[in-house]
């Protein structure tokens, strides 16, 4: 199966994704270990979204406007 | 200049009603609620400065066409730089919902705010779909003959055949990105006419 | 406003705001986003580039399994193929899959009318020019009964599933048995797919200019070679494939609650799993773009209290 399982030429990518990937398995669930690490990302990023300070509100008071 | 309102002019009535839903400084104002205060309220931003990057690369894939991507190295630049777009877009989009949802961001009057936000995920995940049969390469193969039977098995397979180049890259960078486009920007006039959602008024006893 | 107003439930409804205003700039936040994005994209397509996987073409496909390919045209003769016992909107072969005793496919009916014996086999064959001896073949097979077609088809599809079946010196070589002109048919259209011509005389069937893959397609997805390159992949429908991509690369995970259908026992095993899972996808759907009508549902962000650490600032000001 060679002969279709790579493109003519591959880009020079920086990290080569050009490989099988592997599989993370719990019981009947199957994810890649890529789609895991973007879910993992998107979750990691709402909890930094929600937990870290958004800058400029420390001083309410001075910045109120009305 | 001055005119009288005639209330038999339609479009002087539809002038003023726009202005009354949107005036200029509901439309781009300065200044927000002070709880408006989170990264959670950056990530529809995100998701729309996306959407700008999935157009442009878009744009720029469809001037040179379907297949030219395979064959030029500055191609398959522009074609990676449209799937990362989509990944980022799609993760920007669900961190975005997530944080709306923890909101209730549909509470005083919204609820058209939120049905909209929901159906443009709906209709972006069916042009991202329709975007990976328009690959010309194996992956479109395998997606489309696997995705037939699932289409087909609904009666809708009739009409949007997904083994059909030609219609699904037509439903890709015609039909359904208009649907996209038309949906933020009717989204965002929403968010804009009602304002961002205030907090849960707390009493001692909780949320009431 | 005659009507009384409703009372004030907290999962719908907010008091107006009278509380302090804060700069905040709109257009900056906007400019400042589109920026960030666009350095993370070409950032990411610099790192990862993408995936391109060539098509595979019947060529490919006849010239490496050649007794695959040879299996599938006798599948599409005698009407056992995946396409051939399809239904809509192919053919009336199958019922179609239906819920609650609707079939949605036979209500519609055929809109893309596939016969899989003509269109796989027969015309293909019939196209090509010299060739006296597969001529003569499509002539008598044509010609005879169609218990006669039957009895020929059956034997040849006995003979291409012998262990002995090969492909050797240009021809297909399986044991002999009672399949008439079937074995000159299935060698001739075997021998065209593996020079290319067979590729382009599918897509060009109607006219000079396609961009209509489905009977190619259709063909393809009958046959072996491509599953077997999807299954390394885990690309397959039991594999949770419609969210993998090929190579390492991140597919689209956001179709992860559409194929767990296809997993969850009772539905893999379904024969109206497709119809099924489409009919769950609507309706949750619909609820989530209703969560804010649905009592319950909508107080989950009130009881969950997650607002409190992203409203922290407010709350911590209030007296």
């Amino acid at each position: 199966m060679r002969g279709i399982s790579t493109a003519p030429f591959r880009l020079h990518a920086l990290v080569n994704l050009n490989h099988p990937n592997h599989f993370l398995q719990w019981g009947w669930l199957s994810i890649s270990r890529s789609n895991a690490i973007v879910v993992g990302l998107m979750v990691v990023t709402f909890m930094a979204a929600v937990a870290i300070p958004f800058p400029g509100h420390g001083d309410a008071d001075q910045e109120e406007v009305r | 200049m001055t005119s009288t309102p005639n209330a038999t002019n339609w479009t002087g009535a539809l002038r003023r009603s726009a202005e009354r839903a949107l005036p200029p400084e509901k439309l781009l104002p300065e200044s927000q609620p002070s709880y408006v205060a989170s990264w959670i309220y950056v990530f529809g931003a995100l998701t729309m400065a996306a959407l700008g990057i999935i157009i442009a690369t878009g744009f720029v894939l469809a001037i040179m066409g379907p297949t030219w991507w395979h064959h030029s190295s500055t191609g398959h630049f522009i074609n990676s730089m449209h799937l990362w777009s989509v990944e980022l877009f799609f993760a920007f989009m669900v961190i975005h919902l997530w944080g709306k949802f923890f909101m209730a961001a549909w509470r005083g009057n919204r609820v058209l705010t939120w049905a909209s936000g929901v159906v443009t995920f709906v209709i972006s995940i069916a042009t991202a779909f329709t975007g990976y049969l328009s690959q010309t390469n194996y992956d479109s193969q395998w997606i489309a003959t696997q995705a037939k039977d699932g289409i087909n098995a609904t009666g809708g397979g009739a009409l949007f055949n997904v083994l059909n180049f030609g219609q699904m890259l037509m439903w890709h960078i015609t039909l359904l990105p208009l649907g996209v486009g038309i949906l933020v920007v009717l989204h965002v006039l929403l968010v804009r006419h009602r304002g961002v959602v205030p907090p849960f008024a707390e009493t001692k006893d909780g949320a009431k | 406003m005659t009507k009384a107003p409703k009372r004030f439930n907290p999962d719908r409804d907010v008091a107006p705001w009278t509380g302090p205003m804060r700069r905040y700039d709109i257009a900056k936040e906007v400019t400042i986003c589109f920026l960030v994005v666009a350095v993370l994209t070409v950032g990411l397509a610099v790192v990862f580039s993408s995936p391109d996987d060539k098509a595979v073409t019947l060529q490919q496909w006849a010239s490496a399994t050649p007794v695959d390919f040879a299996t599938t045209a006798i599948a599409e003769l005698d009407g056992t193929s995946g396409t051939a016992g399809y239904g809509g909107p192919y053919n009336t072969a199958s019922p179609g899959q239906s819920i609650l005793g609707v079939s949605p496919s036979t209500i519609i009916g055929v809109h893309i009318p596939v016969d899989a014996a003509k269109d796989f086999v027969l015309s293909p064959v019939a196209a090509l020019p010299d060739d006296p001896l597969a001529q003569q073949a499509l002539r008598s097979y044509r010609s005879a009964t169609s218990t006669q077609r039957a009895t020929w088809d059956a034997a040849y599809e006995t003979a291409i599933a012998s262990q002995a079946a090969s492909y050797r010196d240009g021809h297909l070589v399986v044991p002999l048995g009672n399949y008439g002109p079937v074995g000159v048919i299935v060698n001739a259209l075997t021998q065209m797919a593996r020079s290319g011509a067979l590729d382009a005389t599918m897509l060009t069937e109607q006219r000079f200019f396609s961009t209509d893959f489905t009977k190619p397609l259709l063909f393809l997805s009958d046959g072996n070679y491509l599953a077997n390159k999807a299954a390394i992949d885990h690309l397959q429908g039991d594999q949770w494939g419609m969210m993998n991509e090929t190579g390492s690369w991140p597919g689209q995970a956001w179709l992860w609650l559409y194929t767990m259908w296809y997993q969850v026992p009772g539905l893999s095993t379904s024969p109206n799993a497709d119809l099924q899972v489409w009919a769950i996808m609507m309706v949750l759907t619909v609820v989530l773009a209703c969560i804010p009508l649905i009592p319950g549902l909508r107080s989950i962000p009130r009881w969950t209290r997650v607002y409190r650490l992203i409203w922290r600032a407010h709350y911590a000001a209030k007296p």
